[in-house]
């Protein structure tokens, strides 16, 4: 049984990962393939600062809420780990801002002491008169994309630096299903005008002092579109742009000046901070993340697709629930072939 | 009179930071700081810096809010400014954690740092020894940068500062008109004061800069502190010893406490060990003298015994010192118009 899975960002090495482990000891054949054309540190879960910490509203959409929270609660269970340095795992503490009073967020039970801001703490913001105080997470890509690739070797999973065109060049030769977990390039494999790209850039500074993340909104500029100031544990990321539509990866000029003159305002302290770099990446937006089966005629045989894309701004916060998702539907397929003999679960 | 010269002794938090107030409020005067160690190497540069007060048992509660809400207004304006990572002056949150129940649900310091608030039961299950908690946010500074930063500011004003022992107050007399002793633990020896004890404290400064919560258990022996650069593990409470050294076994048992509390600091790189002489006072001596021998006058301000609480009350000492200090001064100038007549 080979699985080919398409990308090596947080979602394709997660799902790679999640699937070995619940199925490795079961399918003693099972063999995983992981093919991409950028491996960490450049792909675009590298680039983002790492916090986890979904949208503001789920519009609805449950499912993603859960996944979110199976992710939280993951990582919060692996902080205790000797583990959790390597994978650049920590709790960090910060603050949402907005101008005026708004609905408390979906995910206020999974964060740690979510509470409003007393207007004391107010005060450190001028031109906010809201907010919400909670402890999260910080997953940084640059720490954990290295740890999962090195349990993914240490498991014999094959890695292949090759730019995929197609579901059937990788699927030749005994591949019985492919994870599709190619981000903001899934359109290139099957077209799919719902998933966009958001443009991101950020700022990378060395401000040490800064212990808080702090994220403002702009409820008609839309996310991430507002300041905001994320501290990781070598540096501290500057951002606030989210441009729909826009494919350049190039750093702007206007978009820096944006950052820069915005967090400062936001964090006076920040004036004094020395720039480090700049990046600009694409969030791989959908209106609800794609995560199914599709059959696909394969040359002469069915195949199997899992997709996993469209997580936008929130992959590594949603990463761990989609690839336990992902490993089910591959549970599933693999009964439907009767390469499960018994289902897991306790013999009677 | 003339320009009131006045002699600060002791430039750690205090000494400098009484300076400081001294020149805000009689920029007429003329302020010389005298001390045997400047930074890195006074009992201040060992310190965390943490913003959460030690409560004094003869000193009136109401007086140590006042001190305690005077410096936190005053670092949390800077904090906000500018100048913050020169002064090394930063806001950090977390935890104080409790296995036994606390003496006090609120201490007298809950409303004046930000969001005080009872731990959540989330929060304690990362803390399966401790059953009760405490989350806000606070202030701290880091040293050397904030007695840097404070020499500096000294500097501005044109306060000269020397590298000199004084080993008795009267050498004083005669250079200056006015002395403020902020000498710490140097005060037993210097003035006698046989009520001023040591608490020794012996801390690790770590390289751990994914830590940016701050843990501390409620018995005051074990703590988490993260700094600008390293994070302060701590530590001791031995009453009564002088010793400076490190003590290796000390060294590893700080270590493994926090390791406890927070398992990732087993990562910990560089780790650095130093020493401190707490100069605890059952209340803290702020407080006017008159010095007198053979028909000389010596007026003297004391500022010192600020014990484990230097940082989180220093401003607000600072402030009543610098006022005792021109009370000296009316005093001075009422018996030299006296005097004249």
């Amino acid at each position: 049984m080979r699985v080919a899975v398409i990308g090596a960002g947080v979602i394709g090495l997660s799902s790679a990962l999640c699937i070995h482990e619940q199925f490795h000891g079961l399918v003693p054949s099972l063999e995983l393939e992981i093919y991409a054309d950028h491996f960490t540190p450049h792909t675009t879960s590298d680039g983002a600062a790492g916090l986890w910490q979904p949208y503001l509203s789920d519009h609805g959409n449950l499912q993603e809420t859960l996944w979110n929270k199976e992710t939280f609660d993951y990582l919060l269970g692996q902080l205790h780990s000797p583990a959790a340095k390597e994978m650049g795992l920590f709790l960090i503490s910060g603050y949402n801002l907005f101008t005026e009073p708004v609905p408390d967020p979906s995910w206020k039970n999974i964060v740690l002491g979510f509470r409003n801001l007393t207007p004391k703490e107010l005060e450190l913001f001028p031109g906010y008169s809201y907010g919400w105080f909670n402890t999260a997470l910080m997953l940084e890509g640059r720490s954990y994309l290295p740890w999962l690739t090195n349990r993914l070797t240490q498991k014999g999973v094959k890695f292949f630096h090759k730019k995929v065109e197609s579901f059937q060049e990788v699927s030749g030769d005994g591949v019985d299903v492919v994870l599709n977990c190619s981000g903001m390039r899934a359109g290139h494999l099957q077209p799919d005008p719902e998933l966009q790209p958001g443009r991101g850039q950020i700022i990378k500074v060395l401000a040490p002092w800064v212990k808080h993340f702090i994220i403002t909104h702009n409820l008609k500029s839309g996310i991430y579109n507002s300041p905001y100031i994320i501290p990781g544990s070598e540096f501290t990321v500057l951002g606030g742009i989210y441009q729909h539509g826009n494919w350049s990866e190039e750093n702007s000029a206007k978009d820096h000046k944006s950052i820069w003159d915005s967090c400062c305002q936001l964090l006076p302290p920040l004036q004094k901070a020395k720039i480090v770099g700049e990046w600009s990446g694409l969030r791989p937006a959908r209106p609800s993340v794609r995560l199914e089966r599709e059959s696909i005629r394969l040359g002469n045989l069915q195949g199997e697709v899992i997709h996993n894309y469209g997580h936008g701004g929130f992959g590594i916060t949603i990463h761990w629930g989609c690839a336990m998702a992902a490993a089910r539907l591959f549970g599933s397929i693999l009964q439907e072939k009767k390469q499960l003999v018994t289902p897991p679960g306790p013999r009677l | 009179m003339a320009l009131p010269k006045v002699a600060v002794v002791g430039a750690g938090v205090i000494g400098l930071s009484t300076a400081l107030c001294i020149t805000e409020t009689c920029p007429s005067c003329s302020v010389t700081v005298l001390s045997d160690q400047f930074s890195p190497n006074t009992t201040s540069d060992v310190a965390a810096g943490m913003l959460i007060p030690h409560t004094y048992p003869d000193t009136p509660i109401h007086r140590q809010k006042q001190w305690f809400k005077e410096t936190f207004s005053y670092l949390f304006a800077i904090s906000n400014s500018a100048e913050a990572s020169e002064a090394g002056v930063h806001l950090v949150s977390g935890w104080q954690v409790f296995k036994s129940p606390p003496k006090e649900e609120l201490p007298f310091w809950s409303d004046i740092v930000l969001g005080f608030r009872p731990m959540s039961e989330a929060e304690l299950q990362k803390f399966p020894q401790h059953r009760f908690g405490q989350a806000f946010t606070t202030l701290k500074c880091d040293c050397p940068p904030y007695l840097l930063w404070l020499e500096k500011r000294l500097k501005a004003t044109g306060t000269q500062m020397y590298t000199r022992k004084v080993a008795d107050l009267w050498e004083l007399q005669g250079e200056y008109d006015i002395v403020v002793n902020c000498t710490g633990m140097g005060a037993q020896q210097l003035v006698g004061d046989k009520q001023l004890f040591p608490v020794r404290g012996q801390v690790l400064k770590v390289h751990a800069p994914w830590v940016k919560l701050f843990i501390r258990d409620g018995d005051g022996l074990t703590y988490i502190y993260p700094g600008v650069h390293r994070v302060t593990l701590g530590g001791t409470r031995e009453k009564g010893s002088w010793s400076l050294s490190p003590d290796t076994g000390t060294t590893r048992e700080i270590f493994d406490r926090c390791c406890s509390l927070e398992p990732s600091l087993q990562g910990a790189q560089d780790i650095e060990v130093k020493v401190g002489l707490r100069p605890s006072r059952q209340c803290v001596r702020v407080q006017r003298e008159v010095l007198s021998q053979g028909g000389v006058k010596l007026p003297v301000v004391h500022n010192y015994g600020h014990g484990a609480g230097g940082f989180s009350v220093h401003r607000g000492t600072a402030n009543e010192a610098a006022h005792l200090v021109g009370e000296c001064i009316s005093a001075l100038q009422g018996s030299s118009l006296g005097a004249k007549l």
